[in-house]
């Protein structure tokens, strides 16, 4: 060991900065600001009224935000599409992924694969599609001057994916790898199988793809996924960029308008299990740092609580450095580098999840801070300060959610997507100033239960096993396998 | 999140070289559109106007980092960053003039501590466990008069966003964009903390930096992969110290050694801002004059005199790790702005820039050995000679022998056969349009400003950059092959998965 104390390091390190040193003047000395209040200056009002973007339908359904940004010569573009892993059958898990990387991949009816690469980078345009739990996505990116082709290439890789079998083999074998190496970090694996403890293995929003599931997925299934969902009445789209408006438009008519409306409804996804197994639960994986995941359901995307429930989850831990499991697990006891609580909604409830990363050593001290600080949250009431910074930080860093063309077509159409009503983003920081401190605390009771939790530990066995007894039974979990 | 405060011990290089080339008119947008105005203490600022929306994005970056350390104080450019969150002597205390004279306190054992620690004497164990307490003592005295991050607390209800800062080897930057009401509020803050930091908090964030280092690297294949590269990769230059520190020294570090850190390397003179957006510079000079203006000037920092001997044989590093294999080489080359350099940018293009590429092609595509491949130009860093570094993840049962094999195969092509002009051209394309797109956002432009002001010595570098690489042929691309791709000048590092065995303790320094 190389330690130092600090007047060795600088003397024997080198003499040359020493030299330095006692010539410096002594900065701050005459820094004539040094007491100078922050807020003592004062901001002068903001007014922003930004652009609204144009909205409007094709004849066939397809909805399309566009706004014009002629600041460079870039033309952005994305789709939003009502399809996703939810809808995956249970022994087909991973078509829907599978679908979205071969619908780039695979080719169409008349350009294969690597011509599609090639054209597109010659041009420096790129086209990528990719299907999340509940929507897709396929993003243009092109250079103004090539706009037409990008456009081509875009709309037959939506409308005609061709999935040739050369690509879906190669495919097949890449998803296989990143399965076989899923486990490799811990953060990840921690957080697939705590979905998986507390929605169950089966449900589809924790369902995962396995070996197998992989194996027997066909290019036919890749063909019917397309045919079924990719339709243009559910696809909403957000141009933003230097086009000309009304150009732009008659370019997509033109080329998505033989694209016939359908109207397939979306499948009935079963309602999460009413309950789950609480306790703690370990993952041994031989690491100097474990891994403390602790949480529960969520709360629906519309539920008439989720302002209350943003401001609560601010003041937790989704909030950075100004939260209560920030400052008391990392700034005051040094326990983790990384630790937040994050509420993420989605249709059917989403979860909660408490998670901080802390060396073995400290693992059950994490644990059981994280849990008293949850208890707190529905017995210690929000103070005004608390209240009033967690408002203000919403509310004045709102503006961010808007600040570009390309920020503010794709937040519509998403926004529409996921059913939120169209006035949201304005009524936003009404609702958010509305909320009350009786509101945060019904929250925390109504959302958070530290009572009944899966607790999941990812950690060195050698070192856990003393401490994770001290959190009460334990059951140990094998992950998902991954050959 | 804003939690990783460290956004980048290897991005900044690897992002804003992906960015840096310019289309025509974005360029010489550019040219007409970057105020410049110098301080009489040195500070550069780089101003940019965009008034789309009532925001603006900042970055303050020191020429300092990683690569200014030594053995024995390896982390500190890193840790200073995280200090520089703790306030000043009105942000973050209750009451500082009572709160200093226990912090001087603080440090007087706490040097101590460190130096028995690491004598490591029998005979000291007991002075050590007193020195311990009375730390632990010291700290509680001190918490009373701590308001925790209320400097984040500040920038936060004023509506910042992606507050945060990070340190590579070559440089150390503070970023955050805010509404533009907050200007005048930004500056002050900004200027304080760098001419009047209070650096409290030290020895409880010692142990923040500690997890850190195992989040990022020893609980992480590639962390570790990386960090056994490039410290074998330089044995000399101090490149190869990781950003991050060594465990040990992460552990021992001093306040006094911060602040000293602090008084060498902080001074106006060794910083640059950039600001890109809703900011009229007839407003905003007198502003920055008022508050930074103010920062008393220093001398300029201690220079890095050790450079890097010729390597003189391939190096091979093996790690052993509980993790699928992967493959990692690096190759010792020259850095901006010798020709070589720009060179280079075109050939990384070639061989890794996309489905197209020559390395994708024949390993993701055709053979089939790899999940993916990668490299990077200016690893780890850019302001002293650096690495072309080639890293490759196998494909089951493949080994990471034969991803070598399959990628000197493409290299052996590059120095035998000139390029396509097609070929040529599209990795030209790529690179412009790539810049165009590093211009979008307000970040993005200031982020590219500042880096290159510092480390190329004037952002205009990104320009000429951008001429000289269109003229870039395929002879050049070959003749730089065949210099530097050569087996002696590289280290191969190779990840190998290490048994689990039940009783197994972890490596990697968490106690």
């Amino acid at each position: 060991m190389t330690c130092r104390s600090a007047v060795r390091a600088i003397a024997a390190a080198f003499a040359l900065v020493a030299a330095v040193l006692t010539m410096a003047p002594a900065v701050g000395a005459t820094y004539p600001y040094a007491n100078t209040r922050p807020e003592s200056i004062k901001a002068k009002p903001l007014s922003f009224a930004p652009p609204e973007p144009y909205r409007t339908t094709l004849p066939n359904g397809m909805v399309v935000y566009a706004l014009e940004d002629h600041q460079l010569p870039l033309v952005e573009i994305t789709a939003y599409i009502k399809v996703g892993s939810i809808y995956d059958p249970a022994d087909k898990a991973g078509l829907a992924e599978m679908t979205g990387s071969l619908m780039r991949t695979g080719g169409t009816l008349t350009r294969t694969g690597d011509e599609i690469d090639e054209q597109l980078e010659y041009i420096a345009a790129s086209v990528e599609v990719s299907i999340g739990q509940e929507y897709g996505t396929a993003s243009l990116s092109v250079l103004k001057q090539d706009l037409d082709q990008g456009l081509a290439i875009f709309a037959d890789v939506l409308m005609h994916p061709a999935f040739r079998e050369d690509k879906v083999e190669l495919a097949r074998q890449q998803i296989l790898e990143e399965i076989r190496r899923r486990n490799d970090d811990p953060p990840s694996l921690a957080d697939r199988e705590f979905m998986r403890l507390v929605y169950g293995p089966d449900s589809p929003w924790a369902r995962i793809p396995m070996p197998a599931t992989i194996k027997s997925i066909t290019r036919q299934d890749l063909l019917d996924l397309h045919a079924r969902y990719f339709v243009p009445n559910h696809i909403i789209l957000a141009a933003s960029g230097d086009f000309s408006r009304a150009d732009l438009i008659r370019k997509l008519q033109a080329l998505f308008g033989a694209w016939p409306r359908q109207s397939t409804p979306l499948p009935q996804i079963p309602d999460p299990p009413a309950s789950f197994r609480p306790g703690v639960y370990f993952i041994p994986k031989s690491v100097p740092q474990s891994v403390v995941e602790m949480g529960h359901f969520g709360i629906k995307r519309m539920s008439p609580d989720q302002y209350a429930v943003q401001v609560m989850d601010f003041i937790l831990g989704a909030s950075g450095f100004t939260s209560r499991l920030m400052s008391q697990v990392r700034t005051a006891r040094g326990l983790a580098y990384e630790v937040y609580a994050v509420v993420s909604p989605n249709a059917d409830g989403g979860l909660f999840r408490a998670v901080a990363l802390t060396k073995a050593s400290t693992t059950a001290e994490a644990d059981r801070l994280m849990v008293k600080i949850l208890h707190q949250m529905q017995t210690q009431p929000p103070t005004d300060a608390e209240m009033q910074v967690a408002k203000d930080s919403l509310i004045n860093s709102f503006v961010f959610e808007y600040d570009t063309p390309e920020k503010l077509v794709s937040q519509r159409a998403l926004r529409e997507m996921l059913g939120y009503p169209p006035d949201y983003l304005k009524s936003y920081p009404a609702n958010i100033r509305k909320v009350t401190k009786a509101e945060v605390v019904e929250a925390a009771r109504k959302y958070l239960h530290p009572d009944r939790m899966v607790q999941l530990i990812v950690g060195d066995k050698a070192q856990l096993e003393g401490q994770l007894a001290t959190l009460g039974s334990v059951t140990t979990v094998t992950p998902a396998p991954v050959e | 999140m804003t939690q990783t405060r460290n956004v980048g011990l290897r991005l900044v290089a690897t992002i804003l070289l992906a960015l840096a080339v310019i289309a025509p008119s974005a360029g010489q947008d550019l040219q007409g559109k970057v105020v410049e105005h110098t301080l009489k203490n040195g500070m550069r600022f780089l101003i940019v106007e965009r008034h789309e929306a009532p925001v603006f994005s900042a970055m303050v970056a020191f020429k300092v980092g990683g690569v200014d350390e030594k053995t024995g104080y390896t982390g500190l450019a890193h840790m200073f960053e995280h200090m520089a969150f703790k306030g000043t002597q009105v942000v973050g205390t209750k009451n500082y003039a009572k709160e200093k004279p226990i912090l001087d306190r603080l440090d007087r054992v706490a040097v101590q501590l460190a130096r028995l620690d690491a004598e490591n004497r029998p005979q000291d164990a007991s002075r050590r466990a007193a020195l311990a307490k009375q730390m632990e003592q010291l700290q509680k005295e001190a918490e009373q008069y701590v308001i925790p991050n209320q400097f984040d607390e500040i920038m936060s209800v004023n509506g910042a966003e992606g507050l945060n800062a990070f340190t590579s080897k070559d440089i150390t930057a503070y970023v955050e964009s805010l509404p533009s009401n907050r200007f005048e509020l930004w500056a002050l803050l900004e200027s304080q903390r760098i001419a009047t930091p209070v650096l409290r908090e030290f020895y409880l964030e010692r142990s923040v930096v500690a997890e850190e280092r195992l989040e990022r690297t020893d609980n992480d294949p590639d962390g570790k992969l990386y960090e056994a590269l490039v410290t074998a990769a330089f044995q000399a230059h101090p490149y190869h110290f990781p950003v991050i520190g060594w465990m040990s020294d992460i552990r021992s570090l001093t306040r006094p050694q911060a602040e000293w850190f602090h008084r060498i390397y902080y001074t106006p003179g060794n910083a640059v801002c950039a600001l890109v957006g809703d900011i009229k510079p007839s407003e905003a000079l007198p502003i920055i004059d008022k508050y930074f203006g103010a920062i008393p000037a220093g001398p300029p920092p201690p220079p890095v005199v050790t450079t890097e001997p010729a390597q003189d044989g391939e190096r091979r590093v093996q790690v052993l790790f509980r993790a699928q294999p992967q493959l990692s080489m690096a190759y010792h080359k020259p850095t901006l702005p010798s020709d070589d350099d720009f060179v280079f940018d075109v050939l990384n293009q070639i061989m890794t820039g996309g489905r197209t590429s020559r390395l994708y092609t024949a390993l993701v595509k055709q053979k089939r050995i790899a999940v993916s491949v990668d490299s990077d130009t200016s690893s780890p860093g850019a302001r002293y000679p650096n690495l072309f570094e080639i890293s490759a993840t196998p494909i089951y049962p493949h080994t990471a022998d034969e991803l070598t094999r399959a990628i000197d195969e493409e290299i052996e092509r590059l120095k035998t056969e000139p390029v396509p002009d097609r070929e040529l051209q599209k990795a030209k394309n790529q690179l412009d349009a790539d810049f165009v797109r590093g211009l979008a956002s307000n970040m993005g432009l200031a982020s590219q400003l500042a880096y290159y002001q510092l480390v190329a010595g004037d952002w205009r570098y990104l320009l000429r950059w951008r001429e000289r690489v269109r003229q870039i042929t395929a002879a050049d691309i070959q003749r730089v092959a065949r210099k530097y791709l050569v087996p002696q000048n590289r280290t191969v590092a190779v990840l190998q998965p290490l048994e689990a065995s039940p009783a197994s303790s972890t490596p990697g320094g968490a106690q």
